[in-house]
């Protein structure tokens, strides 16, 4: 028997076929819900075989690009971070760990490698899965490594969805993900605002402010964003990988059209100041996820950014905690 | 650096002009090297748009020499310094 799943990312409709239907995760789920389709879209643009497998197969291949756990930082929230992460990693020593480790090493976050004319993607940190996938994207398979014999939507979210859209939207020259947060502000005609930012510029301060703020306001997310150009215009996704703040994924799937770039930091007062095209790159590559690895990819990132620096006003945005910045922002 | 040295760019960068300057983007391999970026000033994206597989070391110094005024040794001594920072990122061999 076979289990059609249809999922949809960033107006990117996937559907995922398994041998069995997947595990329900109350836990985690309800940031997936959104993007799971009722019923089957009327095109699709990735097909998935997902199989559910004991072990990994190993491989010695070689490595295109890979991450590792940072080292712990011995003062402050990266601590207590990494101690639950330990924690809940200690509850969930197992089998299905020791076979992990066996194979990538317990430092791995993923890795992806070319296999003949493959690409194979491999979770360490990042999740229990295997995936492999031609470079026209005509045959993906994820294999979940699972004890018993079952998947979840984090499976294929979490991990593996996450690693393989950065791929997939650039050798396609669709788009690209940022680490940022986005408003769709619908009361000031649906204008899209996105905030990037590296870790604790203020991208969940962002979306609180204009949460708790802004009546009507969308929030996008705010960690991971996907930019999208469309018709030569620039388009902002929601997407399910949230950071600090989650409250609003119960009702966003939404997009919209990117009207203003900020890169955010805080600061005592507000201010926003126009980004010289010189310094365009150096401020948005730092907050980039794109196939590191890959030439051709990595062109068209670059062509991507020229463009997006010419069509979309984009400010360097110090910012203070208060709701001053929703009418600072919308009157720049 | 020897004056008859050649030097030719590596595929392991991506490069862009932006308003004279260049911008280098390193492929890499591990998350440690992501997302770092190099901007090379209007006389070092010069130097970058010479480095073509058959020009000297010498070449190259004597063509930045006709378009800035600038002496023999602090040119070499820039120069040496730029080869190998480029050298360092692997954007040139």
């Amino acid at each position: 028997m076979k289990c059609n799943n249809y999922f949809s990312v960033a107006g990117i409709n996937i559907l995922v076929v398994s041998s069995k239907q997947y595990q329900i995760n109350e836990k985690s789920d309800w940031r997936y819900q959104n993007f799971l389709l009722k019923k089957e879209p009327k095109k699709i643009d990735l097909k998935i075989d997902l199989r559910i497998k004991e072990d990994y197969v190993r491989y010695n291949p070689e490595i295109l690009f890979e991450t590792r756990r940072e080292k712990v930082n011995p003062k402050g929230k990266a601590l207590c971070r990494n101690r639950l992460r330990e924690l809940r990693m200690r509850q969930e020593i197992n089998e299905q760990r020791k076979k992990k480790e066996d194979y990538l090493g317990s430092e791995l976050g993923w890795r992806i490698s070319e296999i003949g004319n493959k690409y194979l993607l491999e979770g360490g940190a990042a999740g229990n899965f295997q995936a492999y996938f031609d470079k026209k994207f005509q045959k993906i398979k994820i294999d979940v490594i699972s004890d018993k014999n079952e998947w979840k939507l984090a499976d294929v979210f979490t991990g593996f969805l996450q690693l393989f859209l950065i791929y997939y939207l650039s050798y396609t020259k669709q788009g690209i993900v940022v680490h940022s947060t986005a408003i769709k502000d619908k009361p000031n005609k649906g204008k899209g605002y996105l905030f990037a930012g590296v870790s604790g510029a203020g991208k969940s301060t962002t979306s609180k402010i204009w949460d708790k703020n802004s009546p009507g306001v969308i929030i996008l997310n705010d960690d991971r964003i996907i930019l999208r150009k469309i018709k030569n215009k620039f388009y902002i996704y929601s997407t399910p990988w949230h950071g600090d703040f989650s409250d609003y994924l119960k009702n966003s799937t939404e997009h919209a059209s990117l009207d203003k770039l900020f890169f955010i930091y805080h600061k005592k007062t507000n201010k926003a100041e126009k980004v010289p095209h010189r310094e365009f790159f150096n401020l948005f590559y730092q907050s980039l996820f794109v196939p590191f690895w890959d030439k051709e990819n990595l062109n068209f990132v670059s062509e991507f950014m020229m463009e997006l620096m010419e069509k979309v006003p984009c400010y360097k945005f110090g910012f203070k905690n208060n709701k001053k910045i929703i009418e600072y922002v919308r009157n720049i | 650096m020897s004056d008859k040295k050649v030097f030719k760019k590596t595929d392991k960068v991506v490069s862009r002009e932006i308003e004279n300057e260049v911008i280098l983007l390193p492929l890499c391999k591990t998350s440690k090297d992501m997302n770092y970026i190099y901007t090379l000033n209007e006389t070092a994206a010069l130097v970058w748009d010479l480095i073509d597989g058959s020009r000297t070391f010498k070449d190259i110094k004597e063509k930045i020499m006709s378009e800035y005024e600038i002496e023999d040794a602090p040119l070499t001594k820039e120069l040496n310094s730029l080869i190998e920072d480029l050298k360092s990122i692997n954007a040139i061999k």
